[in-house]
């Protein structure tokens, strides 16, 4: 063969061809029937991640992603664990029952559910296996569908198939392509226009250490539905092992007049590689609060949308992260206006330890047709140490020319004077520092109103701190 | 303290050459210069990229995106955008194989000590003999130990007191606004030396010194960074900075390293 062609060098994996079949056949037999438009998307998917290759830094959105040290060829599918292998626990899932689960108003227009102090249903799994799926009966009966995707894909493709894998776009990159085609142990929720749960919905996907976890997670809330949605991760191999791998995705859909409360909890160990894309349709006068919380992962790579598709929908995205050690997690955000009168509002607020790397690179983009949008979006970071690094790349792109859309970003230190004057009124340095810190997370925590998930990050940042240098 | 970890056979590597390699989980870049090895942290201190696909020129390194250039055998960075130095690492040669042994960082929970002249910005490194390490129960044919030099990374505040020394000190001192330093940027006109009477060993320095215009608003920033920079010798009693506006400063006073850090060609 003698003929040359110009080819991008393809990254290798045990994603391979075979593992596709074995992951189809199985499929095939845990349900009556595997959909063809199912199995369709898996195999484009594929057919797309056999012709790329790992993202390269002259990709905008990887430049400041450093993945030399990412092993593709050590990835592939896991086969299930042992029954009784022990679940890593998950901050949210030991948080709810105990804590105290009221959730304050948000978006005070409009009557409030009460979050009851129980889950209404919740997903385990583990290595990319289900191992645990409940739903509370009387929301089952009320047309509420909850579950792994496989069962209720089959059996409710008019629900599900126009917004599976199609809210993301799986070919975009590597990462992308590679969860379209493998994704495991998905979790689906449809609740139905006008029904308004009040509990909460968990889904716990967790690894165990050198573990992989594909989870997808589909939402989609009918017109003037409510639910409050948890998701999180745990688990995995601690940095200098093989760690895990997680590539997962997150689509939501909230119908029209519908509200979400939407909360990722990323608390994986520190050795796991975390590559997640995950995107937000809002519709007319519906209202999304999403919520990011990272602690964990010894690199994380996230795209979140959100995109504001009809006249008057509004979303709130906060984040929480903490980064230590030699951690680096990149957010590239994006608010896409595309209908007028929308509105969004981003508060990304970090604080770094040790040699981490926090970088945020957020995006507003305004549709010629979105006039009277109003956009914000900050992002915060606090260094608590020199040799942490923070980047903060805000930025617009608007094409309307009768919108209000503000963006912000500030980067510091502790104030040495604020630990000192601390100190005089008799606190430790360890003390002030996380007092400082604790009141560096006020804004995003007074905006995130599920008070037990609040809680749960304000606990975990806390035990993090070590001192401030 | 880390150990040394085999990363290369000495074969791999030409002379002059450079190689990505991993030493426990971190991302160094590997040199081969004049007979001997040389090991850096592969981040470019300005945005964290990786160096080693950069043009490698005698001991320099330059970072692909920015142009900043880096010391391979100190990791100290000499030129913008980069103020930092990047961390370098202890390399030795045996049987043919090259290892690398991280050295410490960033000591995670307590303060960082800085050494070299931190006020503005620069910290020099100072890259230790490897006499240490030398097993003495190897032949000597087969165990090849790479000094790392540390002639560039003296700090000039440790040099003989002479106009010179005086000269590399300026040199510390940057216009805060341009970002290259005074001497380059030609704004130096004369250092004086006189020993100090009643101070014997020590002597005072007199430095002529103009502005880019004569209402500089960076002035009086410019003239205490200046005394403070050479006061740091301890050889030096007094530092007088006469302020000269005759003849006028023209931008054909800079050096052609100012030019090239301003990007004027």
């Amino acid at each position: 063969m003698s003929t040359a062609t110009a080819r991008v060098p393809t990254a290798s994996s045990l994603f391979d061809r075979e593992s596709l079949e074995q992951l189809l056949f199985a499929s095939k037999s845990a349900t009556d029937s595997l959909p063809t438009w199912v199995e369709e998307r898996r195999r484009t998917a594929f057919e797309r991640l056999q012709s790329l290759g790992m993202p390269g830094r002259q990709d905008e959105n990887w430049m400041r992603t450093d993945l030399r040290l990412f092993k593709s060829q050590a990835w592939g599918p896991r086969p299930a664990t042992a029954v009784n292998a022990l679940l890593p626990e998950g901050l949210l899932a030991t948080a709810i029952p105990a804590g105290d689960t009221t959730a304050e108003p948000f978006f005070e227009e409009t009557p409030q559910a009460v979050v009851a102090p129980t889950l209404a249903g919740r997903m385990l799994s583990l290595d990319g296996h289900v191992r645990q799926v409940s739903l509370d009966p009387t929301l089952a009966q009320q047309g509420v569908l909850f579950g792994s995707a496989e069962q209720l894909l089959a059996d409710h493709p008019e629900i599900f198939e126009p917004h599976w894998f199609s809210v993301i776009d799986s070919s975009v990159d590597w990462f992308a392509a590679l969860h379209a085609a493998f994704h495991t142990a998905s979790a689906v929720l449809y609740v139905p226009a006008g029904l308004r749960i009040a509990a909460p919905l968990h889904v716990l996907s967790a690894i165990s250490p050198g573990g992989v976890d594909t989870s997808h997670v589909l939402v989609v809330l009918g017109a003037d539905a409510e639910a409050t949605v948890f998701t999180e991760t745990a688990g995995g191999g601690s940095v200098g092992s093989l760690g895990g791998f997680h590539c997962g995705g997150t689509e939501i859909v909230v119908g029209p007049r519908a509200l979400l409360r939407m909360v990722n909890l990323q608390n994986w160990n520190t050795g796991v590689w975390h590559f997640a894309r995950q995107k937000a349709v809002v519709h007319e006068d519906a209202r999304l609060q999403w919520t990011l919380g990272a602690l964990g992962s010894r690199l994380s790579q996230v795209a979140q949308d959100v995109a504001l598709v009809g006249r008057g929908a509004h979303a709130q995205v906060n984040g929480v992260m903490f980064t230590e050690g030699r951690q680096q997690l990149v957010y590239n955000t994006l608010q896409h206006h595309e209908a007028p009168e929308c509105r969004s509002d981003l508060l990304y607020k970090g604080a770094l330890q040790d040699r981490s790397r926090l970088v945020w690179r957020g995006m507003i983009k305004v549709d010629k047709c979105a006039q009277k949008t109003d956009g914000y979006q900050r992002n915060d970071t606090l260094m608590l140490s020199r040799e942490a690094r923070a980047d903060s790349i805000p930025g617009l792109e608007i094409e309307a020319d009768d919108v209000r859309c503000t963006h912000g970003a500030t980067s510091g230190r502790v104030d040495d004077e604020q630990i000192f004057y601390a100190q005089s009124r008799g606190l430790s340095a360890d003390e002030a520092a996380r007092l400082v810190v604790a009141g560096f997370f006020q804004q995003v925590f007074d905006r995130i109103t599920i008070v037990p998930v609040r809680e749960a990050l304000a606990r975990a940042i806390s035990s993090r701190i070590r001192r401030v240098s | 303290m880390a150990d040394f970890v085999r990363v290369a056979a000495v074969s791999e590597l030409p002379d002059p050459g450079k190689l990505f390699v991993e030493v426990d989980d971190e991302m160094v870049a590997l040199f081969h210069v004049e007979g001997s090895f040389y090991a850096i942290d592969d981040v470019c201190t300005h945005d964290s990229g990786p160096l080693v696909d950069g043009e490698l020129n005698g001991f320099k390194i330059a970072c692909p995106r920015h142009g900043a250039k880096f010391d391979i055998r100190t990791g100290s960075a000499l030129t913008m955008p980069a103020v930092r130095s990047t961390r370098a690492h202890d390399v030795k040669v045996e049987n043919g194989s090259v290892w690398v042994r991280l050295r410490a960082v960033g000591v995670f929970d307590g303060p960082i000590s800085h050494a070299g002249a931190g006020a503005h910005g620069f910290e020099v490194t100072r890259s230790k003999m490897l006499t240490d390490v030398a097993d003495s129960s190897m032949p000597t044919a087969a165990l090849q130990t790479v000094a790392v030099s540390a002639a560039d990374s003296v700090p000039a505040s440790s040099l003989v007191l002479c106009e010179d020394a005086v000269r590399e000190m300026l040199k510390e001192v940057k216009d805060p606004e341009l970002f290259v330093n005074i001497v380059d940027l030609g704004l130096i006109y004369g250092v004086t030396l006189s020993p100090t009477l009643d101070a014997p060993g020590k002597q005072q320095v007199v430095i002529a010194m103009t502005m880019t215009s004569p209402a500089c608003p960076a002035g009086p920033q410019l003239i205490a960074d200046t005394k403070r920079a050479v006061g740091a010798h301890g050889d030096v009693s007094a530092v007088e900075v006469r302020i000269v506006m005759d003849p006028p400063w023209t931008p054909d006073r800079m050096t052609d390293a100012a030019r090239d850090q301003l990007g004027i060609f």
